[in-house]
Order: structure tokens, then C-alpha cells, then sequence
């Protein structure tokens, strides 16, 4: 039927142009889509689609600036209780220095008795040996040169040597 | 550049502290051989390889020994192979703070 009346032939009447043709067509098609269901919105449109929040709680930039507050705040505690950290590690500091002359002592005592003994040993040691100067230094100047490990620990055991080698760098 | 010391126009260090062991060291750490080195170089310095090299051996000797120690090594060596054969004669005992059974020191 809808084919019959859009088709300029079958009438035979070519005076009748597009625009009329379409409108007689749009009434058919309106009074067809009342008869078919559809899917709507109901009547009198959906209640309640605004966002329903409370009015609580603080405001946005309240929030922030508790926040920033907050921060500043502990961070001025964080750069206190540094400031006393740094007090106290000067106190251990001065500790250290104010001892330190009597353990470089010790240790001085300590290396001198042990290449002392060296000394000896390698004077019974070496009586047989011809040539032999005991103690002799390496080196040219009769200067004060800090002993090797392998110099003080040589005539004792290994495990001395290993011990003392791991206590230097502790 | 030799005349023109960018280094200590900018006041920067960027290489000063690892060409020699002497250099300047943070916290004032000397090197292991810092005297033998310091005597060496105010020995040569300026004069020329050839003629350091005749007149500065003794220095140069002592520096190298410092850092190898291959005369005190082979000291070392000297008498540890005399003390192991005289105790595998029989002829000599370490005396027990050698053995490990010395009193305790601090």
C-alpha cells in the first residue's frame, strides 16, 4: 500500500511532487507507531534525578588546608627530633675523640709487644742461617712504618691472622 | 690546559683527588704510603725522567716497596720455610704465645 503511494507511476499524475506525497506518508506511519509497545519513561518523568547528597561534613578547601596544616605540622616535629638526633650523635662523637688517645695507646703497646716477640723468635730462628741480619729493616730511612698483618701475625696461627684481618675493618 | 688551571679558577675538584696518592682525601684519610710517595715526588719533581730515575732510585725503591712489600714478603717467606724445616727436625718449638695459647692482651 505505502509502495503504491510513493510511486509516481501508478497514479499516472505527474503533478504531484515529493513533499506531498511524504506528508501523507507521515501520518500513516505516526497512526501506525500508537498500536505498537515501546519501552518509555513513566508518566510524568523520573522523580528524584538530581544528586541527593547530604549538606554535611567540611567543604573542600576546609579539608585541604587541614590536611596541608597537618603536614606542616608534623614535619616541623620531624625537623625538631632531627635537630636532636644530630645533639646526640655530637655527644657520642665527643665521647669517641675524648677516648681516643687512650685506645690508639693500647694498640700502640700492644703492636710493639708483639713485634718484639717476632724480633726474638726470629733471632733463634735464623742463628743457623748465614748472612742474616736480624731485624733488618726493608727500608732505606729509619722511619716509623706501620706494620702488616702479615708482619705482626706471621709466626702465629692461622686463625689469629683471619681473626685480625676481619677485626680491622670491624 | 698548562696555563690555564680551570680547575682552581671554578674552584672545583674533579680530578685533583685520584691522580696521586697524596692528593687531598676527604676527611683527611692519609694513603698507606703517603710518606714514602711525598718524599718520592719532591725528589723528582721538575728535573726529568732521566735524570730522576739515577738520582731519586733510592726514594723510588722504598715507594715501590711500600706498596708491593715483595722484600718483606720474601723476608717473611725467608723465615717461615727455616722455622718449618727446624721443627721438622725437631731442633726448635714455638713458644706457646705463637701457638695460640698466649694470655690475652687488650
Amino acid at each position: 500500500m505505502l509502495s503504491d503511494q510513493n510511486s509516481l507511476h501508478v497514479d499516472g499524475d505527474c503533478t504531484m511532487d515529493m513533499r506531498t506525497k511524504c506528508q501523507e506518508n507521515e501520518q500513516a506511519v505516526s497512526m501506525a507507531a500508537a498500536k505498537v509497545k515501546q519501552d518509555m519513561p513513566p508518566a510524568g518523568g523520573y522523580i528524584d534525578y538530581k544528586w541527593n547528597l547530604l549538606r554535611r561534613g567540611l567543604s573542600g578547601y576546609s579539608m585541604l588546608a587541614l590536611g596541608i596544616g597537618t603536614l606542616l605540622y608534623w614535619y616541623w616535629k620531624i625537623i625538631k627530633c632531627n635537630r636532636k638526633r644530630r645533639r646526640l650523635q655530637i655527644k657520642d662523637f665527643k665521647a669517641r675523640i675524648t677516648l681516643m688517645p687512650l685506645f690508639q695507646a693500647e694498640t700502640d703497646r700492644r703492636i710493639l709487644h708483639m713485634l718484639r716477640e717476632n724480633l726474638e723468635e726470629e733471632a733463634i730462628i735464623m742463628k743457623d742461617v748465614t748472612g742474616w741480619k736480624v731485624g733488618e729493616s726493608v727500608f732505606n730511612p729509619t722511619r716509623w712504618v706501620p706494620p702488616l698483618l702479615v708482619e705482626l701475625y706471621g709466626l702465629r696461627p692461622l686463625e689469629e691472622r683471619v681473626f685480625a684481618n676481619i677485626m680491622m675493618y670491624t | 690546559m698548562p696555563f690555564l688551571d680551570v680547575q682552581k679558577r671554578f674552584g672545583i675538584n674533579l680530578d685533583r683527588w685520584w691522580t696521586i696518592q697524596s692528593a687531598e682525601q676527604p676527611y683527611k684519610f692519609p694513603a698507606r704510603c703517603h710518606a714514602f710517595e711525598k718524599e718520592w715526588i719532591e725528589c723528582a719533581h721538575g728535573i726529568g725522567t732521566i735524570r730522576a730515575e739515577k738520582e731519586c732510585k733510592i726514594e723510588y725503591d722504598d715507594f715501590i716497596e711500600c706498596i708491593l712489600r715483595t722484600k718483606t714478603m720474601k723476608r717473611m717467606d725467608t723465615i717461615w720455610r727455616q722455622r718449618e724445616k727446624l721443627m721438622k727436625e725437631g731442633k726448635y718449638t714455638p713458644p706457646p704465645h705463637h701457638m695460640g695459647k698466649g694470655e690475652p692482651r687488650p
